[in-house]
């Protein structure tokens, strides 16, 4: 974006955000167009309502798990040529385990 | 109320084959539908002097294409819009206008495309800056935006999946009584849930049928339609809308804040308005459904349907051919094929004109219709001479 949707200013500074938030709506793909998701069948993609403010689409971890309206924190997953932000449901109590 | 002379109606509608291979190009798809609904107007190319008509990623051929290829005359208007299923009612409308308003006589609006054999527009890559937030991590078709949105709409509505199914089986019910759809083999709800996720929420039969084809219609004065073959189907009223916010692409949602509204929401009241009837008067709609989520969020949309209620609507029959309002009566965009909602301009043109045939609405003096799924659209209201 050029300039903001809100009130067309050209100004912009970089904030840190907690990427935390809460799943607004997903979808599970089951047939895939590209033949690098096509190895990830299935998979889940979610709207994700920061609590920063903006929206932000990423796929969650793992498959199937996400419902609207479940708290979601960064997952960071590395490629090739790029890192992928995706999403990790957050359990009701808050605690999401330790790493494996 | 203005003049006859300054309303439009339209007099013909044309449809070339549809199929899965056409084997032939696309301005030949074209030209046929062209044809075929001057044909069905009673004109002829050299009557025409203004053409419209609408392409996703170049996959179509320009109006100077057509005209030059019928041999046509000087045209006096033209559009040519890189827009998908949000123009034809807009076209028409706008058609409508310049007929009114002296700058064409005749204007044709014509949708073509191998969709299916060549360029398929359910999988395709929309030019622009949103898709680098999309593609790379498989979120690349337009099926998954749209059921993003018939997701939270469920939710929200407090519908489920079955609301859904009950799109596809009673669209499918006319698809069986029109000889031009492409699914014509019975759904019945069982059936609906047995079929395999294409992406969650929606099945198969909750997903048009991409097509090669095309289709056109004729808009012409009122007074000049009273002269001609058909009856004419009065363009009583059009609106185009984008809501705020409507993003960078046809894909593109991240921007917009309500997934359980779309355009129709947008552009009820003045639709209505302008022509001068209530929600209550309409006897048949005609609501996009690239997905079965899209009628249910139109229907809801214009008022046709309370909140929440679409889907009741149909598992009640309120959508049948006896029901309270005959909907989709081709089977759609679902189940006849994916001609981007002209073929629904078409099928609303056919049920107003009383040519429905044997899925013919009983009261059809009052159609509305809709193009388009998402952030932006267009509708149209269609009416008897009266």
């Amino acid at each position: 974006m050029p300039s903001c949707p809100w009130c067309a200013s050209r100004g912009f500074e970089t904030v840190q955000s907690s990427g935390l938030g809460a799943v607004y709506s997903f979808v599970t793909v089951h047939a895939a167009v590209s033949a690098a998701a096509a190895a990830l069948l299935p998979y889940t993609v979610a709207t994700v309502q920061l609590d920063d403010g903006p929206r932000m689409v990423g796929r969650v971890e793992p498959t199937g798990q996400a419902r609207i309206g479940d708290r979601v924190r960064p997952h960071f997953v590395d490629h090739p040529d790029w890192t992928e932000l995706c999403f990790e449901v957050v359990p009701a109590d808050g605690f999401a385990g330790l790493p494996a | 109320m203005s003049s006859n002379r300054a309303r439009a109606a339209v007099a013909g509608v044309g449809y070339t084959a549809l199929s899965r291979r056409s084997g032939r190009s696309v301005l030949s798809l074209a030209t046929e539908a062209v044809g075929n609904a001057l044909a069905d107007a009673g004109l002829r190319p050299g009557d025409v002097d203004g053409l419209a008509s609408f392409m996703v990623m170049s996959d179509s051929v320009p109006c100077v294409a057509v005209s030059s290829a019928l041999g046509m005359g000087q045209l006096r208007t033209v559009l040519d819009l890189q827009l998908g299923g949000q123009a034809p009612c807009h076209l028409v409308w706008q058609a409508a206008q310049a007929v009114a308003h002296g700058d064409a006589n005749v204007v044709v609006v014509y949708r073509a495309l191998n969709g299916r054999s060549q360029q398929r527009v359910g999988t395709m890559h929309f030019a622009g800056e949103g898709g680098q937030y999309r593609y790379p991590i498989g979120y690349d078709a337009y099926l998954m935006y749209v059921a993003m949105w018939a997701q939270r709409f469920l939710y929200e509505t407090g519908q489920t999946a079955e609301d859904l199914g009950a799109v596809a089986v009673g669209q499918r019910w006319y698809a069986q009584r029109n000889d031009r759809a492409m699914r014509r083999e019975p759904l019945d709800l069982d059936a609906y849930s047995a079929e395999p996720y294409v992406v969650e929420p929606f099945r198969r039969s909750d997903c048009t049928v991409e097509i090669d084809g095309a289709c056109a219609v004729v808009i012409t004065s009122l007074d000049r339609a009273r002269d001609l073959p058909q009856r004419p189907a009065v363009v009583a009223s059009g609106c185009y809308r984008a809501g705020a916010h409507p993003g960078l692409d046809i894909g593109d949602h991240l921007l917009w804040e309500d997934y359980t509204r779309n355009y129709t929401s947008w552009l009820r009241d003045e639709l209505f308005a302008r022509a001068g009837v209530k929600s209550g008067d309409v006897d048949v709609a005609e609501i996009y459904d690239c997905f079965t989520s899209t009628v249910l969020i139109g229907l809801e949309g214009l008022g046709l349907c309370g909140r929440g209620e679409s889907g009741a609507f149909f598992r009640s029959g309120a959508a049948r051919i006896d029901g309270r309002l005959p909907t989709n009566t081709n089977g759609g965009l679902l189940a006849e094929g994916y001609l981007h909602g002209m073929n629904t301009v078409a099928e609303a043109v056919l049920q107003v004109q009383g040519r429905g045939g044997v899925r013919q609405a009983p009261r059809h003096e009052v159609a509305v219709v809709t193009s388009g799924a998402l952030m932006d659209g267009s509708a149209m209201i269609l009416t008897a001479d009266r």
